[in-house]
């Protein structure tokens, strides 16, 4: 490729990256922008305060999901460490991999649909425990899948032998198998938490739309026409992302 | 005695029961409502309401129409990406700013379908922008690019996001197997460049990476909230047609929506089985 | 003070360990000879707890100890790999046994560092693992699990990846600690000439089973060691060398 072609060509990436997030901060700070505006008329901040003021409650929203993300992605990636850990010493391994790769390639709605009338059934259609507990059921199989490779010989013979020079199982974990696995954990954790942060139409079959998490608030701030308050509730989905990307880009790279 | 793993029946007991449990209910229970055996309306077996899905073609319609979108995404996405990749030798990522490449991959898929829809609709900022340049004259003259039949906005978003997730994997594919290498001792045997992208490069990097395309395809599949927002009612893509015929009053809508359940989750399974026996899959 | 009776162990069809028996005297160093794959490995596994045997009893002084799972036996399995824990520093890899065992640091210190001493590694201790040479790195894990004072060291061909003359160096050096603090080895190997020089006792693995050898004539005239025809070699050569000067 020419250097002046290639150069050319890397500005259109960038900006067609850049734009979507530019856009929508403009988005949110314009008065007001329709067509044939290429500009907004006049910039404001009321939409940012407004969106905190008591009828939009999105910081409560943001809250929400924080929590619930926090959560989901705390216990799917510790029970996970520990299954995956099980699973390279099962003879089953292959087969209990497969398993998890179902709930994880299956549509997340689909998921919710198909088993709706369970979360009706336990009373947890439209709670925050059962909207969690839904995210819960995709992002441990994500979790198992990311660790499935990282047992490998050589991490589970050190472990082995730190058992013969005296330790427990509980000594195992502390004092070989967390230090070592600080860097997957992480990994684990923060990728975990976007799939939680980023889902929405679980959280919206599941919650049945009164569980407020900030996807959901999006979606129904667009569906009322307030373009402005999405944008900046779009804004604010996309903020800890953005945070994760600042401290180690490697975080965003999986597939979902 | 073996050395002890605190729980492990237990813990693996639980991980089949996370994993498969919903999975197999769900599945159970939306083939029951589709042949009229489950839910409030259940009045014996019947198998009309799949025999009025694929006599009216919905059912093909709606598995085409989706995986009409998933091959058209992924296909120029992974070609671009690929094209990037190879032009920049692997070495993608170590170029400034390649950070940005990052930025999509930050981006939930409902905020870029939203920028989708505010920049491609017929009052949107391209429109704008094509009224201001004198192009266009009035909004209804700006071709449809979302709610469109081609489904053009839906492809956009998908393409946005797998394209930055290519670039980035294989880039580092390329550098991870060490086909610059290849590359050059195929060109000490005698291949042209052209050849050695032919011979080597393609083959060695597909290889590697259609576990990846494969489940990449299965996610734009199944996706939601993009066709949600871009797409419109005929087609629509499969997920949304599904919560859209389950959340309508109609009395025969909730078993054939059951039905596409049913056969589009038999199809995953279907899938991935195949995706594991095939070499190289998924491990 | 180790019984081992009727071992057995089979992996599909394939039996490794049929009705393997020996025993071991307090502070003795046992050669344990044989081919890759002829189940030393399983054997050492079982022992230190690792790996279930389908029938069989271990006694330790006297005691069963199948039923106990590893931590609890205080048999330590070094492998060829050093595999030290790469979190942890030279101190602290050798401490590892201590500090699970809740001994309190003042001790911990003094233990340490006398065993650091002993081993020549006094000035290291600060160091990462991936900072030492391949001998250096196979003194801290030896450190690392004498000083929990175990019942019985199972080596799995421990030098096999150090160079000649850094091996010679650790042989003399793990005999000599071995002697002072009156241990008991198994030390397998498939090397002839260290199964030789490290063993008070030799015996070679085959067909599941343990031929123990009562005096080091015995092993050298079995022809089925190999250490015949490997004398033969070089008495051969110098024998040969010897006529050359002759004729001239």
């Amino acid at each position: 490729m020419k250097p002046v072609t290639g150069k050319i060509l890397w500005a259109l990436l960038a900006s067609l990256f850049v734009l979507p997030a530019a856009y929508l901060l403009l988005l949110s700070f314009s008065a007001s922008w329709h067509f044939p505006l290429l500009f907004p008329d006049a910039l404001t901040g009321k939409w940012w305060s407004l969106g905190f003021t008591s009828r939009f409650a999105l910081l409560g929203s943001m809250g929400l999901s924080l929590g619930i993300a926090a959560g989901v992605s705390l216990l799917s990636t510790f029970a996970a460490f520990f299954s995956s850990r099980w699973m390279a010493l099962s003879r089953y391994r292959s087969a209990l991999l497969l398993s998890a790769y179902f709930p994880f390639v299956l549509s997340p709605v689909v998921l919710a649909a198909a088993t709706y009338i369970f979360f009706v059934r336990l009373g947890w259609n439209g709670t925050v425990a059962g909207v969690a507990f839904a995210h819960f059921l995709i992002a441990y199989p994500y979790a198992v899948i990311l660790f499935s490779g990282y047992w490998n010989e050589r991490l589970l013979t050190m472990d082995a032998l730190a058992a013969t020079l005296g330790a427990g199982s509980f000594q195992r974990y502390r004092r070989v198998l967390f230090p070592l696995s600080r860097g997957v954990l992480a990994l684990a954790l923060f990728q975990t938490f976007l799939i939680s942060w980023f889902e929405y139409g679980l959280s919206s079959y599941i919650g049945l739309g009164r569980v407020p998490v900030l996807t959901v608030e999006v979606y129904r701030y667009i569906s009322e026409a307030n373009p402005h308050v999405a944008a900046v509730a779009s804004l604010l989905l996309v903020f800890p992302p953005l945070l994760m990307l600042w401290v180690n880009k490697r975080f965003l790279i999986r597939l979902i | 005695m073996k050395i002890r793993y605190l729980h492990r029946k237990a813990g693996l007991t639980l991980h089949v029961l996370l994993t498969l449990l919903p999975l197999a209910a769900g599945a159970v229970y939306a083939l029951l409502y589709s042949v009229g055996l489950a839910g409030s309306l259940a009045a014996g077996f019947t198998l009309r309401y799949w025999e009025s899905l694929v006599s009216r073609g919905t059912l093909w319609q709606t598995f085409a129409y989706s995986a009409y979108i998933m091959g058209v995404s992924i296909v120029l996405s992974y070609a671009s990406a690929l094209a990037m990749v190879i032009s920049a030798r692997g070495r993608l990522m170590e170029r400034k700013g390649s950070r940005i490449f990052y930025l999509p991959l930050a981006m939930p898929a409902l905020v870029l379908a939203f920028f989708a829809f505010r920049f491609l609709s017929g009052g949107g900022w391209l429109a704008s922008l094509a009224f201001g340049s004198g192009l266009i004259a009035s909004p209804q003259e700006f071709p449809e690019l979302v709610n469109d039949p081609y489904g053009l906005g839906i492809i956009f978003v998908h393409f946005l996001l797998a394209f930055a997730f290519f670039s980035i994997y294989l880039d580092r594919v390329y550098a991870n197997e060490r086909i610059e290498e290849q590359v050059q001792s195929a060109q000490l045997l005698g291949a042209g460049y052209r050849q050695s992208l032919r011979r080597v490069v393609w083959p060695m990097i597909l290889r590697k990476t259609w576990p990846a395309i494969s489940l990449y395809g299965l996610f734009v599949f199944g996706s939601y909230e993009v066709p949600l927002l871009l797409g419109r009612s005929t087609p629509e893509m499969l997920s949304v047609r599904i919560v859209r015929m389950l959340s309508r009053f109609n009395l025969d809508d909730r078993p054939e929506a059951f039905a596409i359940v049913f056969a589009y989750m038999m199809l995953t399974v279907l899938l991935v089985f195949l995706l594991r026996k095939s070499k190289g899959g998924l491990r | 003070m180790l019984k081992v009776i009727k071992l057995n162990k089979s992996y599909g069809k394939e039996r490794v360990l049929r009705d393997l028996s020996f025993s071991l005297r307090e502070g003795d160093i046992l050669s344990i000879l044989g081919r890759s794959g002829s189940g030393k490995t399983t054997l050492l596994k079982i022992l230190a707890g690792l790996k279930e045997p389908d029938g069989g009893e271990v006694l330790l002084r006297g005691q069963p100890v199948l039923h106990l799972p590893p931590q609890k036996r205080g048999m330590v399995y070094l492998y060829q790999e050093t595999l030290l824990f790469p979190h942890l520093n030279v101190f602290e890899n050798m401490a590892f046994g201590l500090r699970v065992r809740k001994i309190p640091g003042s001790e911990i210190r003094k233990r340490t560092e006398q065993l650091l001493h002993e081993l020549g590694m006094a000035g290291h201790s600060a160091k990462m693992p991936e900072q030492l040479s391949g001998g250096q790195q196979q003194r801290v894990a030896f450190g690392r699990a004498l000083i929990i004072n175990p019942s019985l060291l199972l080596l799995d061909e421990p030098f096999g990846k150090l160079d000649s003359r850094t091996r010679e160096e650790m042989q003399e050096l793990f005999l000599r600690i071995c002697r002072e603090h009156r241990i008991s080895v198994l030390f397998v190997t498939h090397d002839l000439k260290e199964a030789l020089c490290m063993g008070d006792r030799i015996a070679r693995m085959e067909q599941g089973q343990l031929k123990m050898y009562a005096k080091r004539s015995d092993f050298i005239r079995d022809a089925a060691t190999g250490a015949k025809k490997e004398m033969d070699f070089w008495t051969g050569i110098r024998e040969e060398s010897k006529m050359k000067n002759n004729e001239q």
